[in-house]
Parts: structure tokens; sequence; C-alpha cells
């Protein structure tokens, strides 16, 4: 494995803008997302209709997925970029830019209160492209 | 009639002299700056043997009744202003040639002085009396020197035309328009008459001495080619003074009187609406020692902050040589302008020197700088965390 030849981009003093932030994704049958939730905390699983945490937003729904890329980054090095980008636009017309982060680890499927939906807290994430 | 040349030989000591007139005709030497050796004599000193260039202890001991003087730059800068100004009464081409030394151009003044010899009266009498001026008009400059060095004090000399290099013929060699080291050689070479140098070939003083001894040739034969080269018009001018009783010791007073002088020159309606392009600064201290300086700005200025923070610098890292009992704070330069365009950024600019100072003061309150600035780190990246960064800001 190739040790990365670039300068660690937190640098003394250099914080990165942009970073993605974690993201609660229910993930339809054709493997697109179906419903999302944005925020720190982890979402109310109790009801398929979705509740929600004090942290997390309220569950969304999808109305359309715009448009989806990947792109693979540094696949060489020790720690590899690999990204499935959705553009969607959710409930109330809003358009969120979704990844899901193909080298992040799912968390134990038995945790996971709904086997309808993947809880990607570690997996999802939103950010702005 | 084209020149008129004001002198007063030895000016330091005639300046000295004219503050002490009881020591006229006695024996008295100048001390240089440094006071270790003569830099000018009377001719009583050097009849006993007294010259310039000997140590003081040398001179007392040739002339034990010798009168030693200090020298006062400040009386001496006044007396040069004051010949400069007698000059400027009668034209206003005026040149200084050097301490003592003026010459006046005085083409076209045929009218107002039809007789010539009113032209050299109206120059002494605007002349300091105690100084002992005498003045010289001739066709050219040199014979214009050599009329007023051999006039006696208070009287004017004139060389008709043509009469320059008969004139000349006697006057000593040291006068010629040459370097000192030339002056010397002269001496050695046992020419001591402006008519022996005019004598020599004309190759010969060119071979020996360049162009100038080419041109001191054509002098020393009532040809002096070189022309009065007035100084450049000065223009209008403010000048606020402040005497100091007792004498500003400590920096900080002298700034603030400075501050209080460029304030009061600022409000002179000659200043209202325009720009000023060159401050001058002169202090003089209790015991007549010259301190000045003259900053020339790079651009025109009427803003009052502007003006001084050119000026505080000169005066917070002057070394006085001593109380300062006047200053003197000259505004010169004065242009048309009244207002300037402001640039675009200019407000950025003024914005951005604030928050710097902000920063700095929240840096020393914090510990750390509390503020970042965006930086670009790759902005055509893929990824989008690796395109911009915070970077702290620490100006």
């Amino acid at each position: 494995m190739a040790s990365s030849t670039r300068a660690p981009l937190r640098t003394a003093g250099l914080r990165p803008l942009g970073l993605p932030r974690p993201a609660y994704v229910e993930v339809g049958t054709d493997g697109l997302p179906s419903r999302v939730a944005l925020g720190s905390g982890a979402p109310d699983t109790r009801g398929a209709s979705g509740g929600r945490t004090a942290a997390a937003g309220p569950w969304l729904a999808v109305e359309q997925v715009e448009e989806v890329w990947r792109i693979g980054e540094a696949w060489w090095r020790e720690t590899p970029i690999g990204r499935t980008y959705y553009r969607v636009i959710v409930d109330g017309g809003r358009t969120v830019t979704l990844f899901r982060d193909e080298f992040a680890i799912a968390p134990p499927r038995a945790l996971a209160a709904s086997s309808a939906f993947e809880a990607a807290t570690s997996m999802w994430f939103e950010q702005h492209y | 009639m084209s020149i008129a040349c004001l002198a007063v030989p030895s000016l330091a000591l005639a300046t000295e002299l004219a503050e002490h007139p009881r020591l006229a005709g006695r024996a008295v030497a100048l001390a240089d700056d440094a006071g270790n050796r003569v830099a000018e004599v009377t001719l009583e000193a050097r009849q006993r043997g007294v010259r310039p260039g000997l140590t003081l202890r040398e001179a007392v001991a040739y002339c034990p009744a010798l009168t030693v003087l200090e020298p006062h730059p400040a009386r001496v800068a006044r007396a040069v202003d004051a010949l400069v100004e007698a000059m400027e009464a009668v034209t206003p081409l005026v040149e200084v040639a050097g301490a003592g030394v003026v010459y006046g151009d005085l083409v076209g003044l045929e009218g107002l002085y039809p007789d010539p010899a009113d032209l050299g009266r109206a120059v002494l009498a605007a002349a300091p009396r105690g100084l002992r001026a005498r003045a010289g008009i001739a066709e050219e400059r040199f014979s214009a020197y050599a009329a007023a060095r051999s006039a006696n004090a208070g009287e004017a000399l004139r060389l008709g035309p043509g009469e320059g290099a008969s004139f000349l013929e006697g006057r000593p060699a040291h006068w010629l328009p040459l370097e000192a080291d030339a002056l010397e050689q002269l001496r050695l070479f046992g020419i001591e008459t402006v008519g022996a140098f005019a004598a020599l070939p004309f190759h010969a003083a060119q071979a020996q001495f360049g162009a100038a001894g080419a041109r001191a040739w054509l002098a020393a034969r009532g040809e002096d080619p070189t022309p009065v080269r007035p100084r450049p018009f000065r223009g209008e001018r403010v000048i606020e003074h402040a005497q100091a009783q007792p004498p500003l010791v400590s920096k900080e007073a002298v700034t603030l009187t400075v501050e209080q002088l460029l304030r009061r020159a600022l409000r002179h309606r000659m200043v209202a609406q325009r720009f000023v392009r060159v401050v001058r600064l002169r202090a003089i201290t209790e015991d007549e020692h010259l301190w000045e300086r003259i900053h020339t700005m790079r651009e025109p200025s009427g803003d009052r902050e502007r003006l001084w923070t050119a000026l505080r610098p000169a005066i917070e890292y002057a070394e006085f040589p001593g109380p300062i009992a006047w200053l003197e704070l000259e505004l010169g330069g004065l242009t048309g302008e009244s207002a300037r365009q402001q640039g675009l950024f200019v407000e950025h600019t003024r914005r951005r020197e604030q928050l710097d100072e902000m920063v700095r003061h929240l840096k020393v309150r914090f510990g750390q700088s509390p503020v970042a600035q965006v930086v670009e780190v790759e902005p055509w990246h893929r990824v989008p965390e690796r395109r911009y960064a915070l970077l702290d800001y620490d100006p």
C-alpha cells in the first residue's frame, strides 16, 4: 500500500471546509434513497412512518432522485475514497446531496431496528457538493 | 550689467562677530563643529600665525590673546536666508552658490535701475548690516564674485563691460572656481594670481584640471560662461513656529509641539483646499545648534493624519543637538489640488486594517486568534472537503 505523498489536509491551523455530516437514509427496493433524516442524532425508529430524536431532523420522503454519480479517489492509498452521490429532492422541494461511503463499516444488522432501512450511522452522509 | 554677487567672506565667523560686536578688530578664531580645530580666522588672528586647520591648542600657542568662538549653524542658516532675501529684493533669479555667496541674474532690470549704482545699493540695503556684506556687479559670474570679494564691507563694486580681464589679473588664484585640491596644486605650482593662471595655455589648464580647469581659465580671462542657476521657485509656503521657554528637553514635548504646529499650519487659509508636497521641520537648540529635516511626500496630501504619519518618525528617531528653544514647521510645494479620486478598494483596505487591529486585541485577550479566513486548497477537487479550508487569521 502506498503511503500518501500529500501533506495531510488538516495541517496546523488548517481546517477543511465542507465536511460531510452524518445522515440517516432508508433505501428502497431499487437501491435508491427513499427517506432521509438529516442531523447528528439517531432517528426514532419505532414507527415506519418515522419518528425523530431531538437532535435529528424529521424523516423526509425522497420525491425524486435527480442524479447519481460515483467518485473514487486514492484507491491505492491506505485511506481510499469511494462514494456514490445522490442528488435528491425531498419532501418540500429541498435539494439534498447524499453519499454512501463504500469504505465505511456498516453497523451490525442486528442493531438496526428495521431491516427496511439502512441505519447508515457511518455509511450515509449529507454534503454540499 | 547682468550678474550681481553678494558675498560675506567667512560667513560663519562673520555671523558670530555680528553677535559679538566688541570683538571687532581683535584676533578671533571660530572652532569647527567638533570643537577641536580652527575653522575660520579674522585678519588679525591670521597676522599672528593662526590659520584654519590648526588645533585649538596650537592656535592659542601662536596667539595667546586669541578669542575662540563656538560655531552656531542656526545663525549661519539664518544669515544665508537673509542674504537670499536681500538679493530677492532686486531679482527673483537667485542662486545660493555656497556659504556666504549669493548670485542674482540682473537681466531685464535696466528699466528699473537706470543707474547701475542703484542696483548695488539696493542689494546691500536689504542685507543685514552686521554681516558686513559686499556686492559686486559685472558682465559675468566670476568677475562679479571677484568684484564683491574686492569691495569694502558694505560697499558695491561695479565692473563695466570689458573691464573684467584687467580687474581679475591681480586677484588671488584661490578665488578661482576650482576644487580645493586644484587650488592647492596651483599654489604648489607657484601660480598665485588669477592673471598668472590666465596666462597659461588653455590646453595646459584643461589637461591639468579637466573641464573645471577649462571653465576656470575662461573665468580668469573675464569670459566666465557659467550662468546663474536660479534655485527653483519655492512658491507659496506656510511657516509656523514656536518658541519654547524653557527649552524642550523631552521628545514627547517636541512631538506634541510639532503636532500643534502642524494643526495650526493646516488651518492657514493658504493651505485650505490644497495639498502639501514638502514639509520642512527645523529645530534650533538653546545654544543655536541647528537640526533640520525635509520630507517630500510621495503623494501630496492635505490630510493631517497622513502628513503627521510622514513627519512623526523624523521626530521620534531624531537626535537633537540639545534642548530645543525654537521649532519651525514649513509646509511647501502647495499644489492646486483640492481633492483626490478615491480608489475602489481604499475602503476595503481601511476595513482590513481595522480588522487586523481588532484581531490583534482579541489575540492578546484570548491567547490565540479567534478569527479564521477561508483559503483555497484545491478548489477543483472532486472531493468537496478538499477544496477549501479555514486558516487561523493571525495578522
